[in-house]
């Protein structure tokens, strides 16, 4: 499976990848700016891990360009966030279509629950 | 009751009291004293006036006696002839001036002699003034008569005649003409004011009367209180009512016991002056009185209406202007009149308003900067909450890894490392999510998404969820769900609750016997939640403190249970943001047993 992370932290990034590797998936990591918007775009990923608190470019602003675009398959995409969104921001981006809001920190366990839905 | 009407209601008994009344007194005690310094003077008229008709009757018994006495020569016996003897008592008459005529009669009652030689030789013996006399008596009439020769009220006043043998020979006739007693009582004014003056006998003989109309007089005498008056024997002045002529009174006095030798019983002076014209100047004075108090009432009414007005009227507009602070209108006009204090009072009341302007604007203010601080704990408390999670995942990822061996395997004194790392990570987790929980509580910032959710659905879902927590620990958990239906309440938050207080008491339940209990039940107005456990209960020391922040029983360093100590702070704070209540069952003693309400929409 061709998983993509986006998040700021490197350390999270990093982990998860690890992780992900550890388990036998492809595992590429978008750490700053416009780049990660282009990727998500031009790659074809299996599931996209998107953290939403970012510098410049937020997980906000990629998935309102994404939904935008129209033609972007959503339900592959799990939102990780350390925000404590309330029930009407969350249920925002929910309605969005993407598979699911995670919320950090998460556990292994939470990992493979999402890597076993998309494999 | 108004002011105003205050003002007037004791401005006019003031008036009253300190005026009216001794004004009235003074009055009436003037009244009193004119009424009988008339009436003493008008009894000292009559009594006076009696006097004289008194002196005026006796004179003539004296006349009779003098002229009839064996010793007046001039008319005894033969000595003198009869034109003499007439001429003798002619002169006399002029010179008393008090008779209409003296008559001699002879033995036979046969008028021999008259001055006004009238009806000389008329038999008169019958007559009483003869038969008296003739019997050797001075005799007088106690009435007038009417002279039948001259047409006249007149007395007679008869004595005998003598021979020089000192014998009875004739009568002497004195008639005595009743104008002279009106000469007398002429004074036909008293205080000026004319009067009717009537002489009467106890009988209501008419002796004499100034007043042509004399029957008024008879029914005067016909009045019980005139019999009652001619009755008693110390009353000497009366007022009688004359019924026909409203309240008009005649005056009275009386002679009771006759005259010093002219017996003529009891007659009364009767005085008809009206008490209207004799109390005029009185009377006068009571009208005078009478408008000038009710002038200075009026004035007094009107002055306190003035006066009233005056004070109650800017009182009234002050009131006013009052009322629109509690509208929050601080447009206030300042009132004017109504006396130095209202002025000054309105003055205050200004100042009043513009102070609590200024304090509302700092009271604003205050509220503006204490929202702000609000909004920024509660930013911060996100901020700080996120910044702490961060970095728990990289934490939390490779602790996981290593326990799980995906990094290589690690020898028993590592993995146990890597546990008690594990564990205190949850804790943190834990702890980040209960502060920003209880801050989010203290500044109303925790929006609940409340939604209808079937009760049973829901408890079941809790229930499984917390027995995997439970069962770890071999404690039964059991729902006791005694109504059905929808709960309007925000899910996830009552799922907190629920969890936290479960949770508690799986802390403290014994193992393997432990046994806690939810149960669900319909109340009046509310579905009530109740979390029972079988554990050691709490200590009565400690009930009242379990919901304070960071309240934990246990306190040493070696405690046995975790958590935050901000668990049953946040299960309040989002119980009552749903409007419900949650407390301690003091009366549970088997164990510890919480209970909370959520209102009943349904009901």
């Amino acid at each position: 499976m061709n998983i993509h992370i986006i998040d700021d932290n490197k350390d999270i990034t990093d982990a998860i990848s690890l992780f992900a590797e550890s388990q036998n998936h492809q595992c590429t990591v978008s750490n700053d700016g416009r780049k990660r918007y282009d990727r998500i775009i031009n790659e074809d990923f299996d599931l996209i891990l998107l953290d939403i608190a970012m510098p410049e470019f937020s997980g906000y602003d990629i998935l309102s360009k994404l939904t935008d675009k129209g033609n972007f398959e959503m339900s592959k995409i799990v939102v990780i966030t350390a925000s404590n969104l309330d029930g009407y921001a969350s249920g925002k981006i929910e309605a969005l279509g993407i598979y699911k809001l995670v919320r950090k920190p998460l556990s292994l366990e939470a990992l493979e629950d999402i890597f076993s839905k998309f494999v | 009751m108004k002011l105003r009407s205050i003002i007037i209601i004791s401005s006019i008994c003031l008036v009253t009291i300190s005026l009216t009344i001794p004004s009235f007194l003074a009055v009436t005690s003037f009244s009193n004293e004119f009424e009988k310094t008339v009436t003493s003077d008008i009894e000292i008229i009559a009594s006076d006036s009696l006097d004289k008709v008194d002196r005026l009757l006796n004179s003539r018994i004296i006349d009779i006696q003098f002229l009839t006495s064996e010793f007046n020569l001039n008319l005894i016996g033969n000595n003198y002839s009869i034109k003499e003897k007439m001429n003798y008592l002619r002169d006399y008459e002029i010179q008393t001036q008090m008779y209409t005529s003296i008559s001699i009669y002879d033995i036979d009652g046969i008028k021999i002699g008259d001055t006004r030689n009238l009806k000389i030789g008329i038999d008169e013996s019958n007559e009483l003034f003869f038969t008296e006399a003739i019997q050797g008596k001075i005799f007088h009439d106690s009435i007038p008569v009417k002279s039948k020769s001259l047409g006249i009220s007149i007395i007679h006043f008869s004595g005998p005649l003598f021979d020089e043998n000192g014998n009875i020979d004739g009568v002497l006739v004195l008639r005595f003409s009743l104008s002279k007693v009106s000469d007398i009582l002429e004074s036909d004014a008293i205080y000026s004011k004319p009067v009717e003056v009537h002489l009467l006998s106890n009988n209501g003989e008419i002796i004499y009367s100034n007043h042509p109309h004399i029957g008024i007089l008879t029914e005067v005498t016909k009045l019980e209180s005139y019999q009652n008056f001619i009755q008693s024997t110390d009353k000497k002045i009366s007022f009688f009512d004359k019924a026909d002529e409203g309240y008009e009174v005649l005056f009275s006095a009386v002679k009771q016991a006759g005259f010093q030798q002219y017996h003529g019983d009891k007659w009364v002076l009767l005085f008809d002056l009206p008490t209207s014209v004799l109390f005029e100047e009185r009377n006068k004075e009571l009208s005078i009185f009478i408008i000038i108090s009710g002038i200075i009432l009026s004035v007094s009414i009107i002055a306190s209406f003035v006066i009233a007005t005056r004070i109650s009227n800017p009182i009234r507009e002050l009131e006013r202007e009052m009322k629109k602070i509690s509208k929050f209108n601080y447009k206030i006009e300042s009132v004017t009149g109504g006396g130095t204090e209202i002025e000054s009072m309105s003055k205050s009341f200004e100042k009043m308003v513009n102070d609590i302007k200024k304090a509302q604007t700092q009271i604003k203010n205050q509220l503006k900067k204490l929202t702000k601080i609000d909004e920024q704990k509660d930013e911060f408390a996100a901020m700080v909450s996120h910044e702490l999670k961060t970095p728990l995942v990289p934490i939390q990822l490779y602790t996981e890894m290593l326990l799980k061996g995906v990094l290589g395997s690690l020898d028993e004194k590592q993995l146990k490392a890597l546990r008690s790392i594990s564990t205190n990570i949850e804790s943190l987790k834990e702890l980040v999510d209960d502060v920003l929980d209880v801050t989010k509580l203290e500044v109303g910032r925790l929006a609940l998404h409340k939604q209808e959710v079937d009760l049973k659905d829901f408890l079941d879902k809790n229930i499984d969820s917390l027995s995997t927590f439970t069962q770890e620990k071999k404690t039964s958990l059991e729902l006791e769900l005694k109504t059905s239906g929808k709960i309007f309440c925000d899910p996830n938050r009552i799922t907190q609750v629920i969890s936290n207080l479960i949770k508690n008491s799986a802390d403290f339940v014994p193992d393997k016997t432990g046994i806690i209990k939810l149960i669900v039940e319909r109340n009046a107005k509310a579905i009530t939640f109740t979390v029972t456990d079988n554990g050691p209960g709490i200590p009565k020391e400690n009930q009242d403190l379990l919901f304070q922040r960071f309240y934990k029983i246990d306190t040493s360093p070696t405690r046995k249970h975790g958590g935050t100590g901000l668990g049953l702070t946040i299960c309040e704070g989002l119980i009552e943001a749903h409007g419900g209540k949650i407390w301690l069952d003091k009366e549970y003693t088997q164990g510890t047993s919480f209970k909370f309400t959520i209102p009943d929409t349904n009901s």
